[in-house]
């Protein structure tokens, strides 16, 4: 079990855009289970009008994709904090086949489960599915992430 | 701020045309890095995230067909778009029996940052 506190120190990202948060079960190079809560508190729900029908609070799409990816980047780190003199940092560079079949709302705790299915280089393709509760959500057939530099060669 | 939920106005000028039952899309954003998104993404150097221009993608076929995005068949990210960036996306929306078969491409300028691929569905709402 990785607490949040824990979270923050592995990746890069911060709020409102650290989508992870907590690990459920990691095993090393192979797989990883994480959870990010969903609430009416999230800055995405600030702007719907009173009225406004159910749909409008679907959890959105992108950010479902970043809290898998972000889920992705903790399995390939297996609990190694970034260098410090480091520059670069896991990209997200692709995915093929990822299918949405559900939506998340407030009070929904997505729980995502990934695995890794192969490193070459620094390339790492992954593989996994999203779940509210007991409704699967989403599915990937594979999501690409690479090392590279955050600032782009001049 | 938009009146669905969604992590930020991932859209400011859109342009649609029909061409007979096809859609020819071209959405634009500037990525301003004091967005809050963008300062935690990352810390001191603001990059647009892959999963934004996704979310552009979706926010324009909201807007042009109120659809609702079904599956990312593929989309790869090929060059990072920062803060000042003016990203063009232009995309072309194919009807099909169950939505739209979307090919799209972001660009800066002459580089092209990403390709997509995707489905959408009518919302039913």
């Amino acid at each position: 079990m990785t607490e949040h506190h824990d979270v923050r120190i592995l990746l890069p990202q911060r709020y409102p855009l650290l989508l992870v948060d907590r690990v459920l079960e990691l095993v090393p190079g192979e797989s990883i289970v994480t959870i990010k809560a969903v609430t009416g508190t999230e800055p995405c729900y600030a702007g719907i009008p009173d009225g406004a029908p159910a749909s409008r609070y679907d959890y959105p799409k992108s950010l479902m994709i970043e809290s898998f990816g972000q889920s992705a980047a903790l399995l390939w780190l297996d609990g190694r904090a970034p260098v410090e003199d480091d520059d670069t940092t896991l990209m997200f560079i692709g995915a093929r086949d990822y299918r949405f079949m559900g939506a998340a709302r407030p009070g929904d705790v997505l729980r995502h489960e990934v695995r890794l299915e192969s490193v070459l280089a620094d390339t790492a393709f992954a593989t996994g599915r999203t779940w509210a509760g007991d409704r699967l959500i989403a599915t990937v057939t594979t999501l690409t992430a690479t090392r590279r530099p955050v600032r782009p060669a001049a | 701020m938009t009146d669905f939920a969604a992590p930020l106005r991932a859209v400011d000028l859109l342009d649609v045309r029909a061409c007979g039952d096809d859609l020819e899309l071209v959405a634009q954003i500037t990525v301003d890095g004091k967005e809050p998104n963008l300062r935690g993404h990352f810390p001191g150097q603001a990059v647009y995230p892959g999963i934004f221009v996704i979310e552009t993608l979706e926010q324009a076929m909201r807007e042009a067909a109120n659809a609702r995005l079904r599956t990312v068949r593929s989309v790869r990210f090929l060059a990072p778009v920062l803060d000042g960036d003016r990203m063009v996306l232009t995309a072309t929306a194919k009807r099909t029996e169950e939505g739209w078969d979307v090919t799209g491409k972001a660009a800066l300028g002459e580089t092209t940052t990403a390709k997509i691929r995707a489905t959408f569905e009518e919302d039913a709402e």
